[in-house]
């Protein structure tokens, strides 16, 4: 059911020229995150989002320090090792510190564009929705600059239907994987998640259309009952990770990844309310510890969501060297300590990871949790 | 280090900020960042408290360690700033020159310095349950813009409602611009002491300028602050004219980039005085100097070259806008070669930094050096590693040596 979801995002470097022949459209890199997709499909693009490679990495060291996550430092090797040349121009959004400056970093290195999108970050809801209205306008120009296509009314129109369509088939797999999560193992739904990231849209919604009822109509697995977990982290961890978790037993109900559960509670772009939508796509939905949401602590909606999936434990997969996520983890972890909701942190690191190093804790974890389930 | 009369004044005024902090009774206390609006505080008669300046502290007096230690103790990951788990050590110590800081009402922070900020507050507003307000300054990829200024003006005008609910009391204008006016004085003070460095010998060094910054940060927008700089100019005006040298028999002059590795001054001084070399200028005191004339404000409004100048920072701006700065600091004061921090807890400070190096190198054919440390984690330094590194770069400078 899986097999063309993970053919899609099993390399998807090496099928960018593809990608770009088939669609007729130049492709934009996307790095992390929230950056509306629907805008670059409507200036006539095809977006292709990066969180991180797993990749050695060799020449970006020379630009990026260690202390950077290796997301944003595997997205500098691909572009240094030649690997993105397919590309017309690249989006990023001030997410993160590293991320502003590694905008600037590929200003020097790249010949192809690098477009910025600041997130506003204003206490003052005022200042913030107008912040929004003057960039929207400017963001959309200088899309038109990278893809040579105006977005119109018409293909914005268009697009925010699209990927509206898109936004609500993942929301139904997150619906069957919260209802059925033995049904989905970790490794196959994130792939089916992922693979939107390198593939055209239409294509992808088809695909999804073909897996959803194939999913509905699936007889539950046998075998006896497995705990559930809830997953953390800024970016999905790497399939061999979650392959693992499918292969001890811990059955993934739910998470709030930038790249998953985070981006699929947010709805998408809308031409007929700009800016209240556009102020939704970034604020409302899963929060990100890296968006600052006045009235709103992530710490205490956290755990609530956890109970929502029926899950017995939280699994926090925080990417090495990434500064917003770590801030707020004590303090999830405190609040999910005082309801007595058991947690493990793993630290993700792209660049020297060996999944099988994580085994036994994770099966010490398996074990607690089924433990408390008893 | 240099020794200068205004040190003595200068302690004294920090330890009266700190003991009025602690013991204060009228004046609601509000942590703000480095770069916040600190004016806006000043204005509505809250008594302004920066964490960053006392975790400074606690390191220059060697006991940020055991504070580091404790946060993380608590879970504080190594991976976040060390100021800020220095901050988070003193709070759960009380530890510091000053027994911890007092617990603020209020807290105001500003992205011009870094977006890290934001977490850092939301993690006190979280313990404190007290109110955070964010003063967002978008990031300048090219130099400062009209929309840029609108938007943080946008937001002074809602900063002055925040902070006149936190003290109860209506937020006089009048009031603001005086303290404005008082603000840009010692800025233009504090710019001017530090031009000063280009006479040769240099009077006084960055690494002095370190020590001496803690009040423009602090308390800038108070009379006493702009008259300690006025102090403190005319006490370096006179090195100069006496040829007062800061390091005895210069031979090379730098710029350091990044923060200091507070904690490690001395040893710098030390170590760059034997070798006649003297630091000259720096990019981070420079963050408050003359913020009386931002580049791109326009029009004589004094709280639009506020806007400018708090959007303006260093750190703030595109890789373009910073190896023009490092240019044209290696230009006016006549240096053979710079030396940047790679501060493992400052990313927006360090990311990029070898890049730049390569091309302030290239467009002024002066040689620079990067040591890897961290402003407040002396587990990030490593003594024989930094010591080849400037030796080989002491070297390089040779050619360019007075
Ligand atoms: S993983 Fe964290 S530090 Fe890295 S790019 Fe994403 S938000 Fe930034
Ligand atoms: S040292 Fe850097 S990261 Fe830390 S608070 Fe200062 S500007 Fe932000």
């Amino acid at each position: 059911m899986f097999a063309f979801f993970h053919d899609a995002v099993a390399d998807p470097l090496s099928r960018l020229a593809d990608l770009r022949r088939k669609s007729g459209r130049p492709l934009i890199g996307v790095t992390p995150a929230y950056f509306p997709l629907e805008w670059i499909h409507a200036a006539g693009g095809l977006p292709v989002s990066f969180w991180g490679e797993r990749i050695p990495i060799s020449r970006a060291d020379a630009l990026l320090p260690p202390y950077c996550c290796p997301a944003s430092r595997s997205i500098l090797e691909i572009e240094l090792a030649g690997l993105t040349a397919e590309l017309s121009g690249w989006v990023f959004t001030s997410l993160c510190d590293t991320l502003v400056n590694l905008r600037e970093i590929f200003r020097g290195i790249s010949p192809r564009p690098a477009l910025a999108f600041p997130i506003p970050l204003a206490t003052d809801p005022g200042s913030r929705r107008a912040r929004l209205e003057e960039r929207i306008p400017r963001v959309l120009d200088d899309l038109a600059r990278m893809t040579g296509k105006t977005a119109t009314a018409g293909a914005l129109a268009a697009a925010s239907r699209l990927y509206g369509e898109i936004r609500r088939l993942q929301r139904r797999l997150y619906e069957i994987r919260r209802g059925r999560p033995r049904l989905v193992g970790a490794r196959d739904f994130h792939a089916a998640i992922r693979a939107g990231f390198f593939l055209d849209p239409g294509e992808y919604r088809t695909r999804l259309e073909a897996l959803l009822p194939a999913l509905e109509n699936a007889p539950e697995p046998k075998g006896a009952r497995r705990p559930r977990v809830f997953l953390s982290g800024m970016v999905s961890p790497p399939e061999e990770v979650l392959g693992l978790l499918d292969r001890l037993g811990l059955d993934a109900a739910d998470d709030d990844f930038a790249d998953g559960g985070r981006m699929v509670s947010r709805p998408v772009f809308s031409p007929e309310d700009p800016v209240g939508s556009l102020y939704r796509v970034l604020f409302d939905g899963r929060p990100c510890p890296c968006l600052h949401l006045p009235g709103l602590d992530r710490a205490d909606v956290f755990p609530q969501a956890v109970r929502e999936a029926g899950a017995q434990g939280v699994l926090f997969l925080p990417m090495r060297c990434c500064e917003p996520d770590a801030f707020e983890r004590p303090a999830l972890t405190a609040r999910l300590a005082e309801r007595g909701i058991p947690a493990l942190a793993l630290e993700m690191d792209f660049e020297t990871l060996h999944p099988e190093s994580l085994r036994t804790r994770l099966e010490a974890f398996r074990d607690l949790l089924e433990e408390a389930d008893r | 280090m240099t020794r200068l009369a205004s040190f003595a004044r200068m302690k004294e005024m920090m330890t009266l900020h700190y003991l009025e902090a602690k013991t204060t009774r009228e004046k609601p206390i509000v942590w703000v960042t480095s770069g916040a609006p600190v004016e806006y505080v000043v204005a509505a008669g809250a008594l302004p408290v920066y964490p960053e300046n006392y975790a400074a502290m606690c390191a220059a007096g060697h006991q940020a360690l055991s504070l580091l230690e404790a946060a993380e103790g608590q879970g504080a990951s190594p991976d976040i700033c060390s100021y800020a788990r220095t901050d988070f050590g003193q709070d759960l110590l009380r530890g510091g020159p000053a027994g911890g800081l007092p617990p603020p009402r209020a807290l105001v922070c500003a992205t011009n310095i870094c977006r890290t900020v934001v977490k850092w507050f939301e993690a006190v507003a979280r313990k404190y349950r007290v109110p955070l307000f964010v003063v967002d300054m978008p990031f300048l990829h090219d130099g400062l813009t009209r929309d840029a200024l609108d938007y943080v003006l946008r937001q002074f005008e809602a900063l002055a409602g925040f902070l006149a609910a936190q003290t109860g009391r209506p937020f006089e204008r009048e009031r603001l611009l005086e303290t404005v006016a008082l603000s840009q004085e010692t800025t233009a003070l504090w710019r001017r002491t530090l031009d000063l460095c280009r006479s040769r010998p240099a009077p006084i060094t960055a690494l002095d300028a370190f020590v001496h910054i803690a009040p423009v940060v602090t308390l800038r927008g108070t009379p006493a602050c702009r008259d300690y700089y006025e102090a403190l100019f005319r006490e370096v005006e006179g090195r100069v004219a006496r040829r007062e040298a800061a390091v005895p028999n210069e031979r090379y002059r730098a710029l350091w980039d990044n923060l200091p590795v507070w904690d490690r001054l001395r040893w710098f001084a030390s170590f760059f005085d034997a070798r006649g070399l003297a630091v000259a200028a720096a990019t981070y005191p420079n963050s408050w100097a003359g913020m009386d004339r931002a580049v791109g404000a326009q029009g004589d409004d004094p709280i639009e070259a506020l806007a400018g100048s708090y959007l303006s920072l260093y750190i703030h701006s595109g890789f373009e806008q910073r190896v023009a700065t490092l240019v044209r600091l290696i230009e006016e004061f006549s240096l053979t070669g710079f030396i940047m921090h790679s501060n493992r807890s400052c990313k927006p400070y360090s990311v990029g930094m070898y890049g730049l190096r390569e091309e302030v190198s290239r467009r002024t054919g002066v040689p620079g050096v990067v040591i890897e440390a961290d402003q407040n984690d002396p587990r990030q330094f490593t003594e024989a590693r930094t010591v080849t590194a400037l030796e080989a770069f002491i070297e390089s400078m040779e050619p360019l040596a007075g």
